[in-house]
């Protein structure tokens, strides 16, 4: 695969990020939520509710509420594109990407992508029932839950890598650290390695802190031209490149990977060559990572799946602390789904913007001109790479 | 369409310790393996009995009949086959 062979494109930026708590139970609805993420990551910006021209948000088997609902809530002007997608974790950077690429046609001016959800005391998408399709071979015989599909490709991935529970476990501790400076994350308590080999196994590989933690909550970020992110308040963090890839047959659900050859190679092989290129960035160039992370071994996958590590050395590379903030490549810098919580990779986006801006506070990664972001665990997903304004 | 005597070796597994799985009732712990059939395709069931398991296992297909449907799971075959590593980066 190769890139475009057009100069990269660097018109459009993320401006604002918004947030609401993430809790075990938000006592909220869903719209309630979305809305307030919304207002607030508008407001972030430094732009008026009534300058949003866009919207778009995924879901999950209706976890969630239509971008017309959050704009009639908040009383929005007309929506010049709006954008409502039956996917999970494999949405957000795509659909940024998608924003860029609206405001950059003139399509619309202002957009907000959002993921709102009580992903914690209503519908759990970790345990939640698909009817049809490859569903109906999986639940009979117990094979029916999000940890274990992805499990059975961090067997084989850790099986043919070389790398085993020290190198899963240095994720878990790696991230935790950025955690216990977020006071949005839903888990701080420090965790070192040998507490984290000791956690009972849930599903081999994974033990409690492989896997992420759900919540209730909102967040959204703000897309629009760079011309115009110039006069907002924050720097721009410039969307450089965005892509997003179905591996060949990628099945018919979530659960049914039968037909997909390779488990230790996720959607991040497929793309990578067409995010850099598309970019004119080099993987050394990257000072920034925030890697989906609904469990720790798609950290490791995603480190050599973009080749950001040789194959095979991601464990190490984490283990050394080349993930910490005084590392090499500050990766998952909010803690991650795993420890902050699992806004299905929307909070992914937002820590990268706030790094790629310099607004990360205590965990504000040294070097940031460059980060790259990805969403999706799995045979499909997506990918930015945000830059500063250079 | 291709004709399988069954046999295969397992390409990856998870155990389950903890019932996480929507309307599972059965014991635990459990194992489901993605078993790479001799003949080529792959395909999902329970390894049963469910003990040490390792990616390159041998087992072989087997049917049980439930009250509403007939599952096919895998049992474990002795002699692990001499390359078991199965490993092809």
């Amino acid at each position: 695969m190769t890139g475009p062979a057009s100069p990269p494109r660097q018109v459009a930026a993320l401006v604002g990020v918004g947030f609401t708590p993430f809790t075990r139970a938000s006592g909220q609805s869903v719209l309630a939520l979305a809305s307030q993420a919304v207002a607030s990551a508008v407001g972030d910006a430094g732009l008026r509710l009534a300058d949003v021209d866009g919207m778009s948000s995924f879901m999950v088997s209706n976890d969630s509420v239509p971008c017309v609902a959050v704009s009639s809530a908040l009383g929005l002007g007309q929506l010049r594109t709006v954008l409502d997608v039956q996917l999970g974790g494999q949405a957000p950077c795509h659909l940024v990407w998608q924003a860029a690429q609206t405001v950059a046609r003139g399509d619309a001016e202002v957009v907000v992508v959002y993921r709102a959800l009580n992903g914690r005391s209503g519908a759990r998408v970790g345990s939640m029932q698909f009817a049809g399709m490859g569903g109906q071979y999986r639940y009979p015989i117990g094979y029916g839950a999000y940890l274990m599909y992805v499990g059975m490709w961090a067997q084989r991935f850790l099986h043919e890598t070389g790398q085993g529970p020290a190198d899963l476990g240095a994720v878990a501790v790696s991230q935790r650290r950025y955690a216990q400076d977020n006071v949005r994350a839903l888990r701080r308590e420090p965790l070192e390695l040998e507490a984290y080999l000791a956690e009972p196994l849930v599903v081999d590989p994974y033990r409690r802190s492989d896997c992420t933690a759900e919540v209730d909550g909102a967040c959204a970020v703000v897309v629009t031209t760079l011309e115009r992110a110039r006069d907002l308040i924050h720097p721009p963090a410039v969307v450089a490149s965005g892509c997003y890839r179905a591996g060949p047959r990628p099945g018919l659900d979530i659960g049914d990977h039968l037909l997909w050859e390779d488990y230790t190679r996720n959607y991040t092989s497929w793309l990578r060559d067409e995010l850099f290129g598309r970019a004119g960035i080099g993987q050394g160039d990257v000072e920034v990572a925030e890697i989906y992370d609904c469990f720790t071994s798609t950290v490791l996958m995603g480190l050599e799946g973009l080749g950001l590590c040789a194959r095979g050395e991601s464990g190490a590379f984490v283990r050394s602390g080349a993930c910490g903030l005084d590392g090499r490549l500050p990766t998952n810098t909010g803690g991650g789904l795993l420890a902050e919580g699992y806004l299905h990779g929307m909070n992914t986006v937002a820590e990268a913007v706030l790094q790629v801006q310099g607004r990360g506070g205590t965990r504000q990664a040294p070097r940031h001109e460059v980060a790259v972001v990805t969403s999706g665990a799995l045979m499909d997903g997506s990918a930015l790479i945000l830059t500063a304004d250079r | 369409m291709v004709e399988s005597t069954g046999h295969g070796i397992v390409y990856s597994f998870v155990t389950a310790h903890v019932a996480v799985s929507p309307g599972y009732g059965g014991p635990l712990p459990y194992a489901v393996a993605t078993v790479e059939l001799a003949e080529g395709p792959r395909l999902l069931g329970r390894v049963e009995p469910p003990g040490p398991l390792a990616i390159g296992d041998r087992v072989v297909a087997r049917f049980a009949d439930h009250a509403t449907w007939t599952e096919l799971y895998f049992e474990p075959e002795a002699a692990p086959l001499p390359q078991s590593e199965g490993a092809h980066s």
